[in-house]
């Protein structure tokens, strides 16, 4: 499913890797940086969902998926991003958070494997830098 | 010489991406990253930039609230991951509008936009004066003889000592191109030649005779600049 090599990298299948190599144009010490960054931010970002939909709060969960949807788009989670998006639009029209109870289960579940798999990427992008150093 | 920019960026990842860009360019000198609008006006109202990359969505207010409490006009490129703010975007007259996320490529491709730009603007500001086009003439105005510029829709009333010009233009594209030492934007609908203030009552600048309205969002910026002691 994943090919690397001593002098290529290719992004694993479940990321949109044509958008991915588009955005580091081969700087995958950046790539590194990144992704890292991802799961650095991530669980406040999504504790921020959390905090909205707890607290009943539509125009804040509005906001709050917003920026996982933005996050998601740096490390290629183009099919969770999609999913963040829809939700966001539909907490533009929801007019009570129990509207939104499926969606959020959604999110967290594909939040959570978004997690896994950055997880594992960020394990390959390091072993195959660390190879090039 | 470089573009001094500010980023307005809630998601740094984000921020750190365009700020990569910007080094990466050559083009761009970062002087600042905000988290969110008023952090950003506070940097604004002391300092002058050529350009903000600014987010829309932002906790508090908005990217757009921003651009409506700054008191003069950057060059603004949005960097959204919400394609909905397009309209406003042109509404607002930004440079360009990147969605989020974007490829250096593009990057550049708007930085070649806002170079364009910069270089008419460079080229008019040394000029003391100014042609309007008023019917079938084109009259010239001394930027001294300007008292203050009044936006009416799609046009604009120049206010001389002796005479008045109604001429197809706005307020925004005249911030732009008058001298941006001389002349300030007061009022969404007023530019003032702050050399021609006589008075200030309250929120009204009095100008030979005129009554000039200040508002709230230019305020602050209005009574920095007149040299108050």
């Amino acid at each position: 499913m994943i090919e690397t090599g001593p002098n290529s990298f290719m992004f694993s299948k479940e990321l949109d890797s044509g958008l991915l190599k588009d955005l580091y144009e081969g700087d995958l010490e950046y790539a590194e940086v990144v992704f890292g960054d991802f799961l650095k931010y991530l669980p406040d970002y999504f504790g921020e969902v959390e905090q909205a939909y707890n607290g009943k709060k539509i125009d804040e969960l509005r906001k709050a998926v917003h920026k996982c949807k933005t996050l998601m788009g740096f490390v290629g989670l183009s099919h969770i991003q999609a999913t963040y998006q829809a939700v966001e639009k539909k907490c533009e029209s929801a007019e009570h958070i129990s509207e939104l109870d499926a969606d959020y289960r959604d999110l967290q579940k594909q939040t959570e494997s978004g997690k896994k798999i950055i997880t594992l990427e960020l394990d390959r992008l390091k072993a195959f830098n660390g190879t090039k150093k | 010489m470089k573009i001094k920019s500010i980023i307005v960026e809630d998601i740094q990842v984000a921020a750190d991406f365009l700020r990569k860009f910007c080094e990466k360019s050559g083009k761009v000198d970062v002087l600042g990253h905000f988290l969110n609008v008023e952090d950003a006006l506070g940097f604004l109202n002391q300092n002058v930039v050529d350009l903000i990359f600014l987010d829309v969505e932002m906790p508090g207010a908005t990217g757009f609230d921003l651009l409506d409490r700054i008191s003069y006009s950057p060059k603004v490129i949005l960097t959204t991951s919400k394609t909905e703010y397009a309209f406003n975007a042109f509404q607002y007259n930004v440079a360009d509008y990147l969605k989020k996320p974007f490829t250096y490529q593009r990057f550049l491709e708007s930085i070649a936009k806002i170079e364009t730009t910069n270089d008419i603007a460079a080229a008019k500001v040394d000029q003391d004066h100014l042609f309007i086009k008023v019917d079938t003439k084109l009259i010239k105005l001394q930027n001294t003889d300007i008292l203050f510029v009044e936006s009416m829709g799609d046009y604009v009333k120049f206010v001389t000592p002796n005479k008045k010009y109604v001429t197809l233009n706005t307020i925004k594209n005249l911030e732009e191109k008058l001298d941006k030492a001389t002349f300030l934007k007061v009022h969404r609908s007023y530019l003032v030649n702050l050399t021609k203030i006589d008075d200030l009552d309250g929120n009204i600048l009095l100008i030979q005779g005129n009554q000039v309205p200040i508002s709230k969002g230019h305020r602050e910026e209005v009574l920095k600049r007149l040299n108050i002691i």
